[in-house]
């Protein structure tokens, strides 16, 4: 999934550049985020892929805006947890169908790693959690904790 | 590399210029990050290894999302390669992720059966690798 392009032709110097492009972003992370709710491999990759994108935008910042340096970390972790998952779609894919134990722990790798990338979601909206510093800078993802990415 | 804005827009397109807080701005993470991939590419090139492709191709993918993020205000550089080179390394890691994931999770009693799977990861692997060696040497330096 490509990422959005952004208009910085009418932003107001540095802080104001840096703010457009986390709201795109971050943006593009929260529209996709319902998929660890239903789990689909094509769509939790697209999120992998857009918490990559939000991260090195954030990476960027934090020299400026230090606030964003945890949830930049998050977004790493989550990034790993994504990884591992999409590495196991991968796998199911491609090794032939009569691996019938090995399919079966590689089900449950996958299923490790869709529950893990859940909890680092849900705990990172707490309250002065990871995402703290990046919703008070975006003014998004208020509300998103809740339930967003439940089991 | 670091052509003034007058060079890089026209004079049409004036009004749509990005403040030169930013260009400046812009200018200093580009040339922050081209020095880091022509880093990775060099040590790459002086002696290839996992650890030295995963940093190669950490460095290209952040090139790529700077310039996705920042195109207005950056100064040109040759994306086109760059996205080869990250799909190229791509394919390099997901064929050695994918070999080592599999050795881990095979049961013992299904070895025989993955033999050939594992052969083909390994030699995709060396497939994607000599042809990332033979780009990066042929590919112009990002630097100025």
């Amino acid at each position: 999934m490509k990422g959005r392009r952004i208009d910085l032709s009418d932003a107001c110097g540095v802080d104001d550049a840096m703010r457009r492009i986390a709201i795109v972003r971050f943006a593009e992370v929260l529209t996709l985020v319902p998929c660890l709710r239903h789990g689909r491999p094509r769509e939790l990759h697209d999120l992998r892929i857009a918490c990559k994108r939000l991260r090195y935008a954030l990476e960027r910042f934090t020299p400026r805006e230090p606030a964003l340096l945890e949830a930049a970390g998050r977004l790493s972790q989550l990034q790993d947890a994504l990884g591992d998952l999409h590495d196991r779609d991968v796998l199911l894919g491609a090794i032939p169908k009569n691996l019938h134990v090995t399919s079966q722990r590689i089900r449950m790798q996958r299923s490790d790693a869709l529950s893990r990338a859940r909890a680092l979601w849900r705990d990172a909206f707490a309250p002065y959690g990871p995402f703290e510093g990046l919703m008070r800078f975006t003014g998004l993802g208020y509300g998103f904790g809740d339930g967003v990415a439940g089991e | 590399m670091e052509r003034p804005k007058a060079e890089r827009y026209s004079v049409g397109e004036a009004e749509s210029m990005p403040d030169d807080r930013i260009v400046e701005w812009a200018q200093g993470l580009v040339k922050h990050d081209v020095h880091a991939f022509e880093r990775a590419r060099r040590r790459f090139l002086r002696r290839p290894s996992a650890s030295r492709l995963h940093e190669l191709r950490t460095t290209a993918r952040r090139l790529r999302s700077l310039h996705d993020d920042l195109h207005e205000a950056a100064p040109a550089f040759s994306i086109k390669r760059l996205r080869q080179l990250v799909d190229l390394t791509g394919e390099a890691r997901d064929a050695a992720v994918l070999r080592d994931a599999l050795r881990d999770v095979l049961d013992p009693r299904e070895h025989r059966i993955a033999r050939s799977m594992l052969r083909t990861l390994r030699q995709r692997e060396r497939v994607a690798l000599g042809r990332i060696t033979r780009m990066l040497e042929h590919m112009k330096p990002l630097e100025a």
